[in-house]
């Protein structure tokens, strides 16, 4: 059948505006595959964050109505003694926990690389600790360091010298933490250093040797640098953990003895839900994440400059 | 037989190849002296919770500590005491029940969630996605410890509070997951999705049937490190659980800890089955595990 | 400067039985020279230049350089500089690190290093890019950097390992031209690796020849190609390969495919013939000549010259001279190459008659692959 006559041009097509756009399928797909976490992390991540800023200026003890009392919790914290303890343990237990990790870590990582026999044994060894529970880890520690029957001191009286009282010990239960701590967490710095040893190429090696290094030069002076990036991010990492320090004081010393062991997040756990001083706990919360802010940003400063990327 | 027309096989063989290493002597490395104290150091802690469980009560109270007597006869006596003891002194199985379910459902969950936004974030144009992404990125900045009271008030509103709910909601995505599995995306060449997409595939299509097929380590990272974390996690279970109905292992152990203090053997049987479940896997697993920890360091 | 001598190298590794990489190697390379190591994928070459950097140790045998035996030595100890394949420049550092580093690794002076370094990147062209990281380098850069780091030490021995199979073809010409410059500006004894014929042919004061790790043959680049020792080598050297055909030589007369020429000193058996592709001319050109008939396959008309494949009548002698390659089928017919110059009016299809020339033929044993020696074309 003819068309009839007069049909008339198609209409012109109308320019598609930002509403079709925004309907357009790739942003609604888009916005379709992120709704989960959207709502998850912001349920659970972005609200808290905000509410936790004015939990902080409140006054709360979970059951009535919060009262508004301002910068009142951050002008206390400042004063508090008990907090600046807290704070002062927490450092000494990270000064003396980051570098004892990287240093004995790299250490393993270099042996680990060179052996070659019963590699998986070892490496297995080193890295069974990381996947038991902090908890399983204290109660273990407990056993080992219990100053009446524990076997170390069973070890160090053989060796004569005389029993300690480890985590009943004012003077000794951080320091017992920090061993406890570092045993859990080599193995996981042993795999990242032995990852970043194995990615250096072996002819890198090769062409030291030529040049003239010896094994130990060529390790300082070419796999050393090269290890740059890792120690940066074992340092920073290590550092945000060890100032995040709570379970093994929970299952182990409980803050004590004699508030010896109370770190910071121990003392926010006491102030939250043993005296239920929400809003002062949220305000130490917000402190200690000020820190560890500052503490990462001035890691990566001073890291930059030594560390070369590869890219 | 004529020198020419070499046969393919031997031509072809290639030499073995490897660079050896110029040792004229085949000693052990030295480094065995390093390493092998440092193996019982850390092994022993293990060895000595074992043989702690195999013990009697009288035993574990002596000093110095020795071997329990009677091996392996009474051994095996005082391990079904203990053992059975710690199973029917606290509902260990209940326990285990209930980090089973939270752990996976938090695995699946991520795994399923942190792909669909990886994804997106990577490679879909939408409006806002950069702004998304940066929030995602600070709140990966922000202690658990800020959050952790309004995420409890936030429960307790949604009477999820003394349940598994309360575990497993907070945990479903998260953003290490998410910026783990979109910096692996951004790395996969976009040929592959433009020829599915010509192949007439759909966006969700692409995603499951051709990108995350080989995607098979970011994947295995994000899922065991998912798996170990809340599996061991403390913290977040002590302050939402209350009813030992609810508890996770790590969780009911510390409570138990607190009822059987001294009682070490039954203690250290208890320690030993919740900590067997992550030993195993990891021992059967244990490339995996390495893998993730290790590509999780060099994407930080 | 020194020469260095390989004495019976030989070099096994681990396995069961052990690969052998280098059957015994013999070679000694003069000072100053620059040999080149040459053969497919596999034959030993790469594992001998190794084991005179010393990252390999020979199973058995002496390395000397100069007059030292370095066989146990470290490297570090031997005074050598090597270019390697992927260059291996230190990514953390600099170029002029690069360039310095094996300088401080032997106690040079501070200042003495710095001289050296710059008039080395001034030699290579190199010093805008003293600053940059080998990331920020190009392909044709880092080759020189890495020859720079190399140089500046001014070692005994120069050790290149296929330095140029990395960059494109028209980077790789121009480089060739530099290194050979180079090497002869600063005389330095040199061994170069390569699994390219068409390299070896251009650059080397000698070639060695190896295959499965035995050294097929050592001369310089013209005994090779003219007078090559056994069929390996006939058919390794050259592109398009030499044609090769079996053949048998019978009552003084040898016999292959439809080429029948009266000889002398050849035994009777059988044995394979030899003709590069250029040994072919015209059948109008060569009146006296054997004939053979080719019918055209293949014609590619190359602009300066014209390569004819084709089928002749005979059977042609397969010789593996690459390992990755698919072995050419035997077939009953022959397939052979001729060389033209120019353009040609030959199409696929046509019967093209040629004339070998009987001055370039070769003649092989068929049963060990070496050449007859001393065999001639009777006059008829």
């Amino acid at each position: 059948m003819a068309p009839a006559r007069g049909d008339e041009a198609p209409a012109p097509a109308r320019r598609a505006g930002r509403a079709d756009r925004l309907l357009s399928s790739e942003h609604l797909t888009g916005w379709l595959f992120v709704s989960p976490a959207v709502l998850i992390i912001g349920l659970f991540g972005v609200v808290p964050i905000i509410w936790s800023v004015v939990l902080s200026f409140q006054s709360s003890d979970f059951v009535t109505t919060p009262t508004w009392i301002g910068l009142a919790n951050y002008q206390a914290l400042l004063k508090d003694p008990a907090f600046a303890a807290s704070v002062r343990r927490t450092i000494i237990y990270t000064l003396i926990f980051v570098p004892v990790v990287t240093v004995a870590s790299l250490a393993v990582a270099v042996a680990l690389n060179r052996a070659v026999r019963g590699m998986r044994f070892y490496r297995t060894a080193v890295f069974a600790p990381v996947v038991t529970s902090t908890v399983a880890t204290a109660i273990i520690f407990n056993w080992l360091l219990d100053p009446y029957f524990g076997i170390l001191n069973a070890i160090l009286v053989k060796l004569g010298i005389p029993a300690q009282q480890f985590f009943q010990d004012p003077s000794q239960a951080l320091y017992c933490i920090v061993v406890m701590t570092v045993w859990g967490w080599l193995g996981f710095a042993v795999i990242i250093y032995l990852a970043a040893l194995q990615g250096v190429p072996q002819e890198l090696m090769e062409a030291a040797a030529i040049d003239g290094a010896t094994r130990w030069r060529a390790f300082r002076r070419v796999q050393l640098p090269l290890l740059g990036p890792s120690t940066l991010f074992l340092v920073i990492w290590l550092s945000i953990n060890a100032l995040q320090l709570f379970d093994e004081i929970y299952v182990t010393t409980r803050g004590g003895p004699l508030g010896s062991t109370t770190v910071v997040v121990y003392y926010l756990y006491q102030q939250a839900f043993q005296l239920f001083n929400a809003g002062y706990a949220t305000a130490i919360a917000y402190v200690l994440f000020l820190g560890i802010l500052v503490l990462t940003v001035v890691q990566l400063v001073i890291g930059r400059r030594f560390v070369h990327y590869r890219s | 037989m004529s020198f020419v027309a070499l046969e393919r096989a031997e031509a072809g063989t290639p030499l073995v190849a490897g660079p050896e290493p110029a040792r004229r002597r085949r000693r052990p490395s030295a480094w065995h002296l390093l390493l092998i104290p440092l193996a019982v150091v850390m092994v022993f802690p293990f060895v000595w919770l074992l043989v702690t469980s195999f013990s009697t009560l009288a035993e574990s109270r002596t000093f110095p500590p020795s071997l329990p007597a009677g091996f392996p006869l009474q051994w095996i006596e005082n391990a079904v005491h203990n053992y059975s003891a710690a199973w029917t002194q606290a509902p260990f199985g209940r326990w285990l029940l209930n980090t089973t379910i939270v752990t996976s459902v938090v695995v699946v969950g991520n795994l399923v969630f942190c792909s669909l936004a990886g994804y997106a974030l990577a490679r879909l144009r939408f409006f806002g996605r950069t702004a998304l992404f940066l929030v995602i990125l600070a709140t990966l900045m922000v202690p658990f410890q800020v959050v952790m009271i309004p995420v409890l008030l936030i429960c307790r509103d949604l009477g999820l509070v003394d349940t598994l709910g309360a575990l497993i909601a907070p945990n479903l995505v998260t953003p290490f997951g998410i910026f783990l599995l979109r910096q692996f995306f951004k790395t996969l060449p976009v040929e592959i999705e433009e020829a599915a997409r010509i192949d007439g595939a759909t966006r969700l299509g692409t995603l499951v049937k051709v990108l995350l097929p080989s995607m098979a380590a970011p994947l295995a990272t994000v899922g065991i490190m998912t798996m170990l974390w809340s599996w061991n996690d403390f913290l977040w279970p002590l302050i939402a659980i209350q009813s030992e109905k609810s508890m996770t292992l790590q969780l009911g152990l510390s409570t138990f800890v607190g009822a059987h203090e001294t009682k070490w053997p039954v203690l250290m049987a208890a320690t030993v089955t919740t900590q067997i479940p992550m030993l195993l896997i990891f021992i059967l697993a244990q490339r995996w595990f390495v893998q993730s920890f290790a590509s999780s360091g060099v994407k930080g | 400067m020194a020469r260095v001598i390989l004495d019976r190298v030989r070099k096994e590794f681990a396995g069961n039985p052990p690969a052998v990489a280098l059957e015994g190697l013999d070679l000694t390379i003069a000072d100053g020279e620059l040999l080149i190591l040459v053969g497919p994928s596999g034959c030993g070459k790469t594992t001998a230049l190794r084991c005179v950097a010393g990252l390999e140790h020979p199973t058995a045998g002496r390395i000397v350089i100069g007059d030292r035996e370095v066989q146990d030595l470290p490297s570090r100890r031997r005074d050598v500089a090597m270019v390697f394949q992927n260059y291996a420049l230190y990514p953390h550092l600099t170029v002029y690190g690069n360039l310095a580093f094996g300088l401080k690794e032997h106690r040079v002076p501070r200042a003495d290093v710095d001289r050296r370094v710059r008039d080395m990147a001034h030699t290579l062209g190199i010093e805008q890019l003293l600053d940059r990281r080998p990331a920020q380098l190009s392909g044709g850069q880092s080759q020189r950097v890495a020859m720079g780091r190399a140089l500046v030490r001014e070692p005994r021995v120069f050790l290149l390992d296929e330095p140029l199979s990395n960059l494109d073809a028209k980077l790789r010409g121009q480089m060739r031209g530099e290194i050979l410059e180079l090497q002869r500006r600063v005389g330095v004894t040199a061994l170069y690796v390569t699994h390219d014929q068409a390299e070896a042919m251009t650059l080397g004061d000698r070639i060695a020849v190896l295959n499965g790790g035995v050294l097929q043959q050592l001369g310089t680049p013209e005994d090779v190609f003219r007078r090559p020792r056994n069929v390996f080598v006939a058919a390794f050297m050259g592109t398009p390969s030499m044609n090769l055909l079996r053949g048998t030589v019978a009552d003084g007369v040898l016999t292959a495919g439809a080429l029948r020429l009266p000889v002398s000193g050849v035994d009777a058996g059988e044995v394979i013939v030899g003709f590069r592709p250029e040994a072919l001319l015209p059948a109008g050109d060569g009146p006296g000549l054997p004939q053979i008939e080719l019918v055209a396959d293949v014609v590619e008309e190359l602009g300066n010259e014209t390569l004819v494949y084709g089928e002749v009548p005979g059977e042609v002698a397969v010789v593996q001279t690459d390992a990755k390659l698919p072995p050419p089928l035997a077939g009953s017919k022959a397939r052979v190459c001729a060389r033209f110059a120019g353009f040609t009016v030959v199409r696929p299809g046509d019967r093209v008659p040629l004339a070998a020339r009987t001055d370039r033929l070769h003649l092989f044993s068929a049963e060990d692959g070496n050449a007859v020696e001393d065999w001639a074309v009777r006059p008829a």
